[in-house]
């Protein structure tokens, strides 16, 4: 279990984590999302022992990453992650291997085989995709008690996509692993990870089950008879509100049932609920946030 | 995990070793091949006649090759570590930052040793090739207190590096400590003690003072007597000193590698080994050594591109304005002293 106690860094004066508090338990997938600088980079290398924190803890089971041997248990998959110009697929196998002696050959092998990748091929001449598809077989192929990983999805093709979210989620009922993600692919996160953290303003602002999140808003796409104004919405608990004259796209917090019962009173022409994504809920969420700074 | 790590980091650095090796060997196949035997002509009636032979053992050769790479290996080593990509992947991985030091550390010493060594061999086969033309019995104790003053040089430039934020200021760190002490003895006893301490410098012109002498007797100009050359190169000071500052330096490094923060790689590097005293010692010696005004305004200039290159910008702190104007004062105040002193 991760277990991270009021976790604050900076950069200099420039405070990127405040006060955080986490606890992501065994054998589970979270999504580690927020907008560019939110913190998410951060958080995972405090969380993978390449930064240490100003103030706070994190701890493994009780062990903090600081410990080699807890980082034994642990891979961290970059956004950029360091290769030599000479390094093949096989070369970064073996230079793995010397720190992870668990690592298993015939996984990594039948990994780069499903990505159609060269085992022998240089990788400063493979594509971003295709070096982000070596890492991921690598990182599967170590099958750490934790990964780590900062924008998984960068660079990869739908179908590689497909691969790389089945291989995770066999590899978590398989090893029991537990594994962190940082995207911006929130309908990517959504369709595998059991829960979520929303990383803002150096704090997190929601965390917990993704469906149960998106449960607890609602969207709907009313037709008046005559022109509204978005006022006529204000005493309502507005996500976000798009009036075109007759028109109107609402998200709002709270019960769908009791919603309704609430935008009838408004007496619209025609209403109806639409299907709301954990990407649609996010975007609207930093545009309510940026709404209100300006 | 150390063994593991030493294991697969030598593998790698196998190729760098064998070019260096081969470049050492050729270096030294061509430079002592074709001068250690060379003519003393004379011009008798008219014409250059051959009267006998000059024979030089070209120690210089092995010797500016281990001066070399005790610059560029902590280089060559360590720049790894001064890039926050590639952090992500060596802090992530299960052994201590320490050890990776120590890892990096001692294959660096074998990148030294190695090729230094088969330089020298080289040269001593090269030698032999004039018999009775050389003395051989300092030869060994030249190559060990050569080696182990590259040593001491090689871990004071390791820990200098490692004091750097990024590669390029590791290197301006490195050149700043190859002349510092040189920059300070003619500084301060520039004018009474000059022939003593002027040859502190590091690296290059400690290693060649050291080879000269030793040179002296093994090429058969001298009388070979051990005591001579102690007296004469002053090696009592260049050991003792390069002994405590590589001793130092290897605590050093050892203590604080693993300490620095990542997050602080290619930032600006504030260290105290670094520019923060270097600039104004460089400045006020600068000024100390060049008794003149426009000198002093020429060194003031160079003092200011030193604080951008510190500050990674054109815009400086309030206290490098306040340190620059200091610079002349203390130049001033040191200048009257060391006259006073040298009068008495």
């Amino acid at each position: 279990m991760i277990e991270v106690k009021g976790l604050t860094h900076a950069f200099g004066e420039k405070v990127v984590l405040n006060g955080v508090d986490l606890s992501v338990p065994e054998n589970t997938i979270m999504g580690l999302v927020g907008i560019n600088g939110a913190g998410k980079s951060t958080l995972l290398r405090l969380l993978a022992g390449v930064y240490l924190p100003l103030y706070g803890s994190i701890s493994y089971d009780g062990v903090g990453p600081e410990v080699a041997e807890t980082r034994q248990k642990i891979f961290f998959l970059p956004d950029d992650p360091y290769y030599t110009t000479w390094m093949t697929p096989a070369s970064l196998f073996q230079f793995y291997s010397a720190f992870y002696p668990q690592i298993d050959p015939k996984a990594y092998e039948e990994l780069l085989r499903a990505y159609d990748v060269d085992m022998k091929g240089k990788m400063r001449n493979f594509s971003k995709g295709m070096r982000r598809q070596v890492f991921i077989a690598l990182a599967l192929a170590i099958k750490p008690r934790y990964l780590l990983l900062d924008e998984a999805f960068d660079g990869l093709d739908p179908l590689s996509r497909k691969l790389f979210k089945d291989a995770i989620i066999s590899f978590v009922e398989q090893e029991h692993t537990t594994v962190i993600i940082a995207s911006h692919s929130l309908r990517e996160l959504e369709d595998f990870c059991d829960s979520f953290v929303l990383l803002d303003n150096n704090r997190i602002k929601h965390q917990g089950d993704i469906a149960q999140h998106v449960g607890s808003y609602c969207k709907f796409e009313l037709a008046f008879r005559e022109p509204v104004e978005e006022a006529a919405f204000e005493h309502l608990p507005v996500l976000a509100v798009n009036v075109r004259e007759r028109f109107v796209q609402i998200v709002l917090e709270g019960d769908s049932e009791q919603m309704r019962q609430e935008l009838e009173k408004l007496s619209p022409a025609v209403m109806d609920e639409m299907p709301l994504d954990f990407e649609e809920m996010f975007i609207h969420d930093v545009q309510k946030k940026k709404g209100a700074e300006k | 995990m150390m063994k593991s790590y030493m294991r697969s980091h030598l593998r790698d650095s196998l190729k760098t070793l064998l070019y260096l090796v081969a470049f050492s060997v050729a270096v030294t196949l061509i430079f002592s091949g074709s001068n250690q035997c060379y003519p003393n002509e004379d011009y008798i009636d008219g014409e250059w006649i051959v009267t006998g032979y000059y024979y030089s053992s070209m120690l210089g050769i092995p010797v500016t090759i281990l001066a070399i790479s005790c610059f560029a290996l902590p280089v060559l080593e360590f720049s790894f570590f001064k890039k926050r990509r590639n952090l992500d992947c060596a802090y992530a991985l299960p052994i201590s930052r320490r050890e990776m030091g120590i890892v990096h550390y001692l294959t660096g010493l074998l990148l030294l040793v190695i090729p230094y060594t088969c330089s020298y061999l080289i040269n001593f086969l090269l030698m032999l090739r004039y018999p009775g033309a050389f003395d051989y019995r300092l030869l060994f104790e030249h190559y060990i207190l050569c080696m182990l003053l590259g040593i001491c040089i090689y871990s004071v430039y390791v820990f200098v590096f490692n004091e750097a934020n990024s590669t390029g200021d590791g290197v301006w760190f490195i050149i700043l400590w190859t002349f510092v002490f040189y920059l300070i003895a003619r500084a301060l006893f520039g004018i009474s003690y000059y022939d003593n301490l002027s040859e502190m410098g590091i690296s290059f012109m400690a290693l060649n003072g050291f080879t000269a002498s030793y040179m002296d007797i093994i090429d058969g100009d001298r009388v070979a007597l051990t005591a001579d050359i102690w007296e004469n190169t002053k090696g009592m000071i260049y050991i003792s000193l390069w002994l405590v500052l590589g001793i130092l330096s290897m605590i050093g490094h050892y203590l604080t590698f693993g300490k620095r923060p990542a997050q602080h790689t290619e930032e600006v590097s504030d260290s105290w080994f670094g520019y923060r005293v270097m600039i104004p010692i460089y400045a006020v010696c600068g000024m100390v050594l060049w008794q003149d005004i426009g000198a002093w305004l020429i060194v003031e200039v160079i003092a200011v591109v030193g604080y951008m290159i510190y500050r990674k910008g054109l815009h400086l702190k309030k206290s490098d304005w306040i340190l620059l104007v200091v610079f002349p004062v203390i130049a001033y105040i040191m200048t009257t002293v060391t006259a006073l002193l040298y009068w008495n």
